[in-house]
């Protein structure tokens, strides 16, 4: 058993390595990181927008709070590509040797991005152009990345080629070093118009509109699989189950593909309309993953060792640090727990949230975030409104029954030892 | 005696700093022992003797490596110890490496 339990162990670690090596996957995973206070700060901005509680939506939109809070919410996550263009062209660099051009690089994907981005050019010389935000919000994000990466590529191949201007030997080298500089930024602008302009002959008339189509088939197909969601869960804990960070490994996807889909909802949510998005990649919470078992380990736990690292490990859990209770208990690599842990509980909360969501109990997720360390209540009281946390609270108390007799068992077995009687399995 | 500990996002690690900040200050040692989370180990400006790895992110020890460079060493915390928050076994362990 220890050696087939060693060589799954070790065929996750290196698929984890995957993920780790990958600069693809880190450079969106640290773009993502660098916006965290923007999405947080426009989240609240939605929530307070969006909750529908008795009198309060009249008083809103008659204090004209509704409107001054709806600019917090339009300027951050309302134009989320255009950050996230910058912080994925800011990480390439960070990342590919060319620190010293971070920001550089962020602004010129800015630009690039901008360039290929439709709008309306001013009507007079003094006259103002318009930019719509359309593209700069959930519906560009998979343009931003692409630009992120083209400009980030773009500079790197200028500086490894050594693309340089020659300029006589009279000028100073830090003036032909700052034309050299210059290169890829124009050979981005060329390339950049080069795109737009051939992008305006086709029948989508623009870059931005012609990617959307394409990406929205892989993303409609990924919104239409509650299974798909389900493997993914139970795979975040199977990396635990062998004490590797399973939400850090697979970060990267799930940004990918729930990212828009989130934002979306949250769209909808804040100016009153219904949400679209069935799968967003939420589920009900019941804690971060340890907590039912602490909690149950509390009220039922009799051995000395477990009453105390539960006693250690239930707020760290609370607050969604569950490696004290992973490692203390230790809950990793510790076969009685598989099946409550890596299966029954992550199946509950995926399958039971989308049961609740197709009988029409519990709505769909408003896309808005309460950040990765607050208890399960508020993250579903963010997420679903009250039936959330009336559910959420269900689901809790289940999960708890669930952990239950596996606890019990582990229990048993730590009072033996204790108690100096031999113990088979350790 | 300086000893960087790095996890995900430096907050299981945080609650194992308090630990063995306690345990140094009872052994009478004057240690600066901080936490933080792994993408920020490349941009640390303190120097410090030694880092330790929370076990959840053993998998990107070769990338710490990398960026450490042989300057000092890079240990995986040890499991039961990391769970239980034992500060004083780790402070331990970290000794006995710099010895």
């Amino acid at each position: 058993m220890k050696e087939l339990f060693a060589k799954v162990e070790k065929s996750l670690t290196k698929f984890s390595d995957i993920f780790a090596k990958s600069i693809v996957l880190n450079i969106i995973s640290s773009a993502f990181m660098m916006i965290m206070p923007i999405t947080i700060v426009g989240s609240i901005a939605s929530l307070i927008r969006g909750i529908d509680m008795g009198g309060y939506q009249a008083w809103l939109q008659s204090s004209g709070l509704y409107n001054l809070v709806g600019a917090v919410y339009q300027f951050s996550i309302g134009l989320l590509a255009l950050y996230i263009v910058f912080c994925i062209g800011y990480q390439y660099a960070q990342k590919s040797g060319m620190k010293k051009q971070s920001l550089t690089i962020g602004l010129t994907s800015i630009f690039a991005f901008l360039v290929i981005t439709p709008y309306t050019p001013a009507e007079s010389a003094y006259g103002a152009a318009t930019l719509s935000t359309t593209w700069l919000s959930s519906s560009g994000m998979f343009m931003a990345m692409v630009v992120g990466f083209v400009v980030g590529y773009i500079y790197k191949f200028s500086i490894t080629r050594h693309l340089e201007i020659k300029l006589p030997e009279q000028v100073p080298p830090t003036i032909a070093r700052q034309f050299s500089a210059l290169i890829p930024s124009f050979i981005i602008a060329v390339l950049f118009v080069l795109i737009n302009w051939i992008f305006s002959m086709t029948s989508m008339g623009n870059a931005q509109d012609a990617l959307y189509a394409v990406v929205k088939i892989p993303l409609s197909a990924v919104s239409a699989s509650i299974w798909g969601l389900l493997i993914l869960n139970i795979f975040v804990y199977l990396l635990w189950f062998f004490g590797i960070h399973g939400g850090m490994a697979i970060m990267p996807i799930s940004m990918l593909l729930f990212t828009s889909l989130q934002l979306e909802n949250l769209a909808a949510y804040q100016a009153g309309l219904p949400l679209p998005n069935w799968i967003t990649g939420s589920y009900i919470a019941i804690g971060s993953g340890s907590f039912p078992l602490v909690v149950a380990m509390l009220i039922w736990g009799k051995s000395k060792a477990n009453r105390s690292i539960s006693k250690l490990a239930v707020v760290p859990a609370l607050f969604g640090v569950d490696e004290p209770a992973y490692f203390g208990v230790p809950m990793i690599m510790n076969p009685i727990f598989f099946l409550p842990w890596v299966i029954l509980v992550p199946t509950l909360l995926t399958l039971g949230t989308y049961l609740l969501q197709a009988i029409g109990l519990v709505g769909y997720h408003t896309g808005a975030s309460a950040g990765g360390f607050v208890p399960f209540f508020v993250t579903n009281m963010v997420g679903y409104g009250i039936p959330g946390l009336i559910w959420g609270a269900v689901f809790f108390i289940l999960a708890v029954f669930i952990y239950l007799p596996f606890v019990k068992i582990y229990d048993k077995q730590c009072l033996a030892k204790e108690n100096g009687q031999p113990d088979k399995e350790e | 005696m300086k000893i960087m500990l790095a996890c995900a996002m430096g907050m299981s690690t945080s609650l194992l700093v308090k630990k063995m900040q306690d345990a140094a200050k009872e052994q009478g040692k004057n240690y600066k022992i901080w936490a933080t989370d792994i993408d920020s180990v490349e941009d640390e400006e303190e120097d410090y003797d030694i880092v330790m790895l929370g076990p959840q992110v053993s998998w990107r020890k070769a990338e710490v490596d990398e960026i450490v460079n042989g300057r000092v060493p890079v240990v995986v915390i040890n499991k039961p110890d990391y769970g239980s928050c034992n500060g004083a076994a780790v402070l331990k362990a970290a000794e006995d490496v710099l010895a």
